[in-house]
């Protein structure tokens, strides 16, 4: 029970950040190169 | 978008991500966090706390980012510019909320420093006695006030170099280091024997409790008074934002950034004190102590002393939250600061003002914990309806219309869909209702005898106490509407012209 929530909860919270912390680095990529 | 010209803006989206996510993290997020969760059935509170990320905080803060981006203004011109004059007063009062938090805050800022100091220079306690003894000669003597005073002042001093010099520089020493003391922090904490135990506790639900409604709101008000949703600091924050930044990904960014620190705390925090303290530790986690300090001031400096390396591991974890005050404090006061430069006022005049006024008005929170904790009650309480003016503001200005040209306008990354109007209509409104009605509601539980009583500092936390001075507030900002609003719009037409 601990291990599979404990993942879902560090997945969502964790994985989120990280997605979004990589969708601003592809957007401002994109932003400064002109495409 | 105004077309005002805006003079000063965050050097990079990074720059600005950074300054924000300063705001977000704060004492909330180490301090508060692992305590309400310790209260509310370990696991079972992260899966509401999860879900009110979503519905809470990440709607609210696109909603402030577009207002302050779309504004250009601090909350009082905000609201008049968004929804009309007569409204002026709603961003006043979310604006004076902020406030009044920063009063206590400043005092709460220069607890941390002081320990930190502290922790540096004598040894760590070893006895539940000692660390109280340690505490209770803190409160006793003039430090309190001293230390709050060295906050508002370095404070003032951060907001008078301006958006990149100031606030900018500040964040982006402090945030990253308070994320590396807290991950040197957390390393330590799960390779201590014992962590699992911790670990086990923190990410254990017990899904027959999820039914109790007492965790869902709790965990929403975790999220309200953590996350800096609503608060209408990420509004001021935005004024200074580019035209080309984007909303959308910014705040989920900032949000989920929010979030992840504080699970991160968590993890220390449990794992520490289930380490060190065994089957004990549940009941030491739940303690609030006086002004809510039980966990971080009393117990965290003796589990400290009782572990390898804690002697460093101490001063660096009242450094990390120092650095997570600070960076919070700033942001209370440049919103202030920025409602008097609207108001016509030079930056110089306006910090003196915001800093002497806010020095003085933390006095009483620092010399009575009493005090402190019924301000810390009426203001954070007053939160809610902060969330629920802004939420009344969009859909006074037409939810799709803010959507669409506010938040999917010039500089957007992605495209946010109808679900957002859905929350920020619907859901968020609903939720200021139900938070409000259940604190309340458990104050009049609380002190039966004394619910009613607005000035009692014995039972601070009173529904009566909240009325009254909530209805000072905005009687004193009613009254004074116009002729702020008027100022304040004019002052904004001779910049235009």
């Amino acid at each position: 029970m601990t291990d599979w929530l404990g993942l879902v909860v560090i997945f969502i919270v964790w994985g989120g950040f990280a997605y979004f912390i990589s969708l601003a680095m592809r957007a401002e990529r994109k932003k400064n190169t002109g495409q | 978008m105004s077309d005002k010209p805006q003079n000063e803006f965050f050097s990079s989206r990074y720059a600005m991500i950074i300054s924000v996510l300063g705001i977000a993290v704060g004492t909330g997020n180490i301090w508060r966090f692992p305590r309400i969760v310790a209260q509310n059935d370990g696991g079972t509170f992260l899966i509401p706390w999860v879900i009110f990320l979503l519905i809470w905080s990440v709607p609210l803060i696109m909603a402030e980012f577009a207002i302050g981006k779309y504004t250009r203004m601090g909350n009082v011109g905000a609201f008049a510019k968004l929804i009309g004059e007569k409204f002026g007063w709603m961003g006043g009062f979310i604006g004076f909320v902020a406030t009044a938090i920063m009063f206590y805050y400043s005092v709460v800022t220069g607890w941390c420093i002081y320990y930190f100091t502290h922790t540096v220079f004598e040894p760590l306690p070893n006895t539940v006695e000692t660390a109280h003894s340690i505490w209770n000669n803190f409160q006793d003597s003039s430090f309190p006030v001293l230390f709050h005073l060295l906050a508002m002042g370095f404070g003032g001093m951060i907001i008078y170099r301006g958006v990149t010099r100031g606030i900018e520089r500040v964040s982006m020493l402090m945030v990253p280091t308070l994320l590396v003391i807290i991950l040197i922090a957390g390393l330590r904490a799960v390779t201590l024997d014992g962590a699992y135990e911790g670990f086990k506790y923190f990410f254990t639900p017990n899904f027959s409790n999820l039914a109790n409604v007492d965790i869902w709101l709790a965990a929403l008000t975790q999220n309200a008074w953590d996350t800096g949703a609503g608060w209408g600091l990420i509004m001021t924050y935005a004024i200074y934002m580019r035209k080309k930044e984007d909303i959308g990904v910014n705040s989920a960014l900032i949000g989920f950034g929010n979030n992840s620190v504080s699970l991160l705390a968590g993890i220390t925090i449990f794992c520490t004190v289930f380490a060190l303290l065994g089957p004990s530790a549940n009941d030491v986690l739940k303690q609030s102590g006086p002004a809510s300090t039980g966990l971080t001031f009393i117990w965290m400096p003796q589990l400290f002393n009782q572990m390898v390396g804690g002697s460093i591991l101490a001063p660096l974890f009242f450094l990390g939250l120092s650095f997570a005050a600070f960076t919070s404090l700033i942001s209370m006061i440049e919103l202030a600061v920025r409602i008097f430069i609207d108001a016509g006022l030079t930056r110089k005049k306006a910090i003196l003002i915001v800093s002497s006024v806010g020095f003085l008005a933390g006095i009483p929170s620092a010399l009575h914990l009493g005090f402190f904790a019924n301000q810390d009650w009426v203001w954070g309480v007053g939160l809610m309806i902060s969330g629920g003016f802004i939420s009344f503001a969009i859909l006074k200005f037409g939810v799709e219309k803010f959507r669409r040209e506010l938040i999917n306008g010039e500089g957007a990354d992605t495209h946010i869909g109808k679900w957002w109007s859905i929350i920020i209509s619907v859901i968020v409104p609903l939720e200021v209702v139900v938070l409000l009605a259940w604190w309340l509601y458990n104050s009049t539980q609380w002190y039966p005898e004394t619910w009613w009583k607005p000035f009692d500092l014995s039972t601070p936390e009173t529904l009566g106490t909240c009325i009254v001075q909530w209805a000072i507030a905005i009687i004193v900002l009613l009254g004074i509407n116009k002729w702020l609003v008027t100022r304040t719009l004019k002052n904004d037409k001779q910049v235009l012209s």
